[in-house]
């Protein structure tokens, strides 16, 4: 078995019952390398214990990797401190406590919010839902016909009210990598928040917040081989830490009394209840396993992978790929459609041969609006993919044409 | 070897199916939509005196969506209405005879969904 794959358990598990698995679908879910499995249970037979409140040495001990999780996540992506990040379920929960906090004291009536038409719902609905209840303006960029967010529309789109701006860095649609730095830096020097959802963007290009200029960057551990449930907010600590809490328990507060509280500084403010230590360890073996590899190798993987498919998929007739033309601005995700098949029946025919593809709306009804059609079939790779897994997603379309069309 | 879920008799309906294209002549209609892959369906009903008279569909669908309509709408036709009110989705999914995965059970039941609303 090829390098990186055999170090993913599942490959090996399908494998073994003759099956390989030609998983095409990371850009939902990224599988979990060995490390992060081990790692895992490692915690869990050793060190389980609650954070932040015994004083015996199992809860020290689980309180430093929780603490030590969050340093590493910090380092990894460029964050000034560790307390600036803060610990969630996922994205789309990074994005609706930061939206929920907002609304509580940042924003007010009349304020502007800028968007992109090609927004996941969950970095979507949260502004939408500051609209319908603080009377929240949304300004939506369109992408151009190739998929890509021009720095120009933007830059057009801004107004003198716009206080905030919530942009993915790769479409987990279109594949596009938007120009994220140039947009940080128009919105420091106009004053605007800057949202980076971070989803598709973390497993395959290296993230320096600073540079990028995001106030905040939302990203989930499963994208890049950590457990799901374990999720990341960071946040520039002179903003983040002026916020609301999200929810109000355990955990997050300074001092209680029956008519009133105050809150903890951040990181715990925003992390109320007992967080998801055992995830959190995870991620940090995902981040080391990640290191190991190392993101020029990644994106070098990336490019080859990704040339593959559009070169593949344009040359079978019938088929269109949306999105980027070059390979370069594209960060492992290639959607498509078959003339005459359906996205679903062609995940369902592929889905016999072990090819796993995504196939739907994907969150992103807005676009699939603008585009013209109900739903997409999307392929998206990671470091264990292969020229092979290409091979048999295209071999698997040709099949699946045969079976349909006629 | 014939395909188990692909059948022959499945592409038929999906290639040329009945009742397909909106009819004018209705007293019923519904739409219904899975939101999870943004197929959606619109069937018309014809009503006189209790009785399913007409049926006809318009979709944007899989093959299984498609083939699901045409049969379960012309199989619909000519009965009462208190029966075909009381259906529930084995009856759209027995006469696809076809082994539906979880993922893909609403594509065989979404006509069913719009019947049920449009009456």
């Amino acid at each position: 078995m090829e390098r990186y794959k055999k170090d993913f358990p599942i490959f090996l598990s399908w494998a073994s019952k003759g099956k390989p698995l030609h998983y095409l679908d990371s850009a939902a879910t990224a599988q979990a390398p060995l490390s992060v499995l081990r790692a895992v249970r490692n915690f869990e037979t050793r060190s389980r214990a609650n954070v932040h409140r015994g004083i015996y040495e199992l809860s020290e001990h689980a309180t430093e990797a929780y603490e030590g999780a969050r340093s590493r996540t910090a380092k990894f992506i460029g964050a000034r401190f560790p307390e600036e990040i803060v610990f969630t379920k996922n994205t789309t929960e990074s994005i609706n406590l930061l939206a929920y906090s907002l609304g509580k004291s940042f924003f007010k009536k009349g304020d502007r919010i800028l968007l992109s038409r090609a927004e996941h719902h969950s970095n979507f609905l949260p502004w939408q839902m500051l609209k319908e209840e603080k009377g929240i303006a949304l300004d939506i960029v369109d992408s151009d016909e190739n998929g890509e967010i021009s720095f120009s529309s933007v830059e057009a789109a801004l107004t003198k009210n716009t206080r905030l701006a919530a942009f993915s860095h790769v479409s987990h649609v279109l594949g596009s990598i938007n120009p994220i730095e140039e947009m940080g830096a128009l919105f420091r020097k106009n004053g605007v928040l800057f949202v980076v959802d971070g989803a598709q963007s973390i497993a395959h290009v290296p993230i320096d917040v600073g540079r990028l200029g995001a106030d905040f960057f939302a990203f989930s551990g499963h994208k890049l081989g950590a457990p799901m449930g374990i999720g990341v907010l960071y946040g520039r600590k002179e903003i983040f830490g002026s916020l609301e809490p999200f929810m109000r328990g355990g955990g997050m507060i300074q001092e209680v009394s029956t008519e009133k509280a105050s809150w903890a500084e951040m990181p715990a403010r925003f992390e109320a209840g007992t967080p998801n230590v055992a995830g959190a360890v995870g991620l940090d073996a995902a981040l080391t396993y990640i290191e190991g590899i190392g993101y020029a190798n990644i994106e070098e993987r990336d490019r080859a992978l990704v040339y593959a498919m559009v070169d593949g998929l344009s040359a079978i007739p019938g088929v269109r790929v949306y999105g980027p033309k070059d390979a370069n601005t594209r960060g492992g995700i290639v959607s498509f459609s078959v003339e005459g098949v359906h996205p679903h029946d062609l995940a369902t025919i592929l889905s016999r041969d072990g090819v796993s593809i995504r196939a739907g709306h994907h969150c992103a009804m807005p676009l699939m609006e603008f585009l013209g059609v109900p739903a997409l079939a999307r392929a998206s790779v990671w470091v264990y993919n292969t020229p092979d897994d290409i091979r048999a997603l295209a071999r698997g379309i040709e099949h699946a044409v045969k079976i349909l069309r006629t | 070897m014939e395909d188990s879920l692909y059948q022959n008799r499945i592409l038929a309906e999906y290639r040329a199916p009945k009742n397909f294209g909106l009819k004018d002549d209705f007293t019923h209609q519904a739409k219904a939509a899975n939101p999870v892959c943004g197929d959606s369906i619109v069937v018309r009903l014809k009503i006189q005196n209790g009785i399913v008279r007409e049926a006809s569909f318009k979709n944007i669908g899989c093959v299984i969506s498609m083939a699901s309509a045409s049969i379960f709408l012309e199989s619909i036709k000519g009965r009462a209405v208190e029966d075909v009110r009381a259906l529930g989705p084995d009856t759209p999914l027995s006469l696809l005879g076809i082994p539906l995965t979880l993922g893909r059970l609403k594509c065989g039941i979404l006509v069913l969904e719009a019947v049920g609303k449009a009456l």
